[in-house]
């Protein structure tokens, strides 16, 4: 559970617009930080919240309509179609819906034979054999799996299909959107665990999008809450659960519902939950969470508040925190 | 606390596929008391739902045969007699489902589904009445702007403000059995437990019973007085919900809870390895036996009769019926 402190990737004041038939959404409105190498950086918010399109433009999907994204100080705001071959190697995504993301009408042996016939040196033969065998193995499925079809093998398998998928490539960054979301508790910790064991043994870096806090406790190093678009706050994960600042972060971690009086105790003083999301394409002025804050002030309704530091590597955003002179 | 609402007593619920037959329930036997909270909990595919449309009614017609057990409502056996039954169930039980967009007809107003509920009242109401009734029902799950809502197309509310109009059509008929199928589950955190509470105190100020089905094990814990684990079509455990997420008696629902990651961060189990026994061909005994860590000679041999442990806990489990022949 140790990063080595070297950035791998950065995201500077990302942006993101989709034009729609009621006028300008805005997904994402300036984004901005930092992944370093081995480490599994969380991105929360409820939905709506942009955070899946943040994932969607650092795997290539789509151009960003501002901002950078730099992958080892190299600039790579360009859809998959431009990057270059490495890149595309380097950085890999997981969906959240397995069944859907899997070919209906391929074994698994297609499915996991096709990375290695774009990307990789053994194209065919024996060696692709070999490949397959050893992606497979990775995730720790048996081999007479190779043979079935995705609507054969539960739902956990299909998504451990879709990680070896995405390991085919040998990638030091994987964007795993919900990967677990989809899945019963019983078969989350399993991936969860196959996905942490992975990451020390390939010293992989994950961008791990979710709803749920639970799992960002226990998987993710740092963890940064998004709402409509912004990030609110962004901590290491410990400090982030015994000392949220901004009242969105409080008002989500309050409304856990928790199953033991021990963890009771984890959840900061109750700010009760009000309102919805509002339309990201009616955004309220100044801070976007000032409908539904219990501690909004003028200010809020007028202007945006700035990222501040206020305790090393503890960013946040709102005017009730300023920065420590 | 007192009188028994519902009373289902060794249930069998089998579906009629390509394949042969599923057995899904199997000899499930629950009950519910007025003014109690009952939580449903275990993994997909374990038969919550289909438990659930065979108190609803709304089992799928040829393809589902109940070929044994009862379920007694208000003293009405609904499978033996269909006809009251069916008139006791839609005037006492009302179902909210998982999915609010889908079971709103995307095609009519708010409005139009509420005044079609309000058709089925003993009682004609005149068109200024009608209105009020279902504003008030807006009005008591907090609706922003009810007046508003009651023109719109599902599509123009949000998935919170969906949920909240199927609670307000539960609430037009002064039903006494809610069944909340995963009400939450496509919702997210914030707006959960908005609807939750709103969801608990409906049912404890209006005295009504309800059956809550849901993945979110915390949310369950918190809502209901008593849990029932259920586990491939069977109920395995039950008893005060304090209890049993205090201190789990069966090795599955030890299992289960070990699996959820918990906000004190001490890392997260290996989960339950294996998965859900096939319908088709259910093993003999215990159910859970093929994938229970402490699994013994017995249990593939003969189903567990239910034992009541540390006093209110009912427990089907052979580890603790062997106990009981042991003197504990």
């Amino acid at each position: 559970m140790s990063t080595t402190g070297e950035t791998l990737l950065e995201v500077r004041n990302l942006r993101k617009q989709f034009n729609t038939r009621y006028g300008a959404l805005i997904a994402v409105a300036g984004v901005t930080f930092r992944i370093d190498n081995s480490e599994i950086f969380g991105l929360v918010g409820e939905s709506g919240s942009g955070k899946s399109t943040v994932g969607s433009m650092i795997a290539g999907m789509y151009a960003s309509n501002g901002g950078e994204i730099l992958y080892r100080g190299q600039d790579i705001d360009k859809p998959a179609a431009k990057r270059s071959q490495q890149l595309k190697r380097e950085i890999q995504m997981v969906f959240q819906d397995p069944g859907g993301s899997l070919n209906p009408r391929q074994t698994i042996r297609q499915i996991l034979s096709f990375p290695f016939r774009v990307h990789s040196q053994s194209k065919r033969g024996k060696d692709l054999e070999n490949e397959i065998k050893t992606a497979i193995g990775k995730v720790g499925l048996p081999l007479s799996y190779l043979e079935k079809y995705p609507q054969a093998i539960g739902g956990g398998e299909k998504q451990l299909v879709c990680i070896a998928r995405a390991l085919a490539t040998n990638p030091s960054f994987i964007v795993l959107d919900e990967p677990t979301s989809a899945l019963d508790v019983s078969i989350q910790a399993k991936i969860s665990n196959t996905l942490l064991e992975l990451q020390r043994e390939f010293g992989l870096s994950y961008l791990f999008i979710t709803h749920n806090l639970c799992l960002i406790r226990n998987l993710v190093h740092r963890t940064a809450i998004m709402y409509l678009g912004q990030l609110c706050e962004t901590a290491p994960t410990s400090e982030f659960f015994s000392d949220p600042l901004h009242p969105y972060t409080q008002m989500l971690l309050s409304s856990i519902p928790v199953m033991s009086e021990a963890e009771e105790q984890y959840k900061p003083q109750e700010v009760k939950s009000v309102g919805e999301i509002p339309n990201p394409i009616h955004r309220p002025a100044g801070c976007g969470f000032h409908t539904r804050c219990p501690f909004c002030m003028n200010i809020c309704k007028t202007k945006e508040p700035e990222m501040v530091e206020i305790k090393p590597t503890h960013f946040v955003c709102c005017h009730l925190h300023k920065a420590p002179a | 606390m007192s009188d028994t609402l519902l009373h289902i007593d060794t249930l069998s619920v089998w579906y009629k596929v390509y394949e042969g037959i599923l057995h899904v329930l199997n000899g499930l036997s629950l009950h519910v008391d007025t003014g109690e909270r009952v939580g449903l909990i275990g993994e997909a595919g374990c038969g919550k739902t289909t438990l659930l449309k065979t108190i609803a009614m709304i089992l799928p017609a040829p393809a589902a045969q109940v070929p044994a057990g009862s379920v007694c409502l208000e003293s009405v056996d609904i499978l033996k007699d269909r006809r009251r039954g069916l008139r006791t169930v839609r005037d006492n039980v009302s179902m909210i489902f998982q999915d609010p967009t889908a079971s709103l007809n995307p095609t009519l107003t708010v409005r139009t589904f509420m005044a079609d509920i309000l058709k089925n009242r003993p009682q004609r109401l005149s068109k200024g009445d009608k209105k009020r009734v279902m504003l008030q029902a807006l009005e008591k799950v907090s609706m922003p702007s009810p007046e508003r809502v009651l023109d719109s197309y599902p599509i123009q509310l949000s998935g919170g403000m969906r949920q909240r109009v199927c609670i307000a059509m539960c609430l037009l008929k002064d039903v006494r059995l809610i069944l909340a199928d995963e009400p939450t589950t496509s919702l997210d955190v914030t707006i959960e437990e908005q609807i939750l509470e709103l969801l608990n105190d409906l049912v404890v100020k209006g005295g009504k019973s309800m059956i809550l089905v849901s993945h979110a094990l915390g949310a369950v814990r918190k809502m209901t007085d008593r849990v029932c684990v259920m586990y491939a079509g069977e109920i395995i455990e039950t008893g005060a919900s304090k209890r049993v997420f205090g201190k789990p008696a069966h090795p599955y629902t030890q299992g289960l809870f070990d699996a959820t990651p918990k906000l004190s961060g001490e890392g997260i189990s290996d989960g339950i390895a294996g998965e859900l026994p096939s319908y088709l061909t259910p093993p003999d005994g215990c159910r859970f036996a093929p994938r229970c860590p402490s699994c013994l000679p017995i249990c593939n041999g003969s189903q567990p009769s239910i034992v009541t442990v540390s006093g209110a806990q009912d427990v089907a489990c052979h580890l603790y019926t062997s106990n009981e022949e042991n003197g504990e």
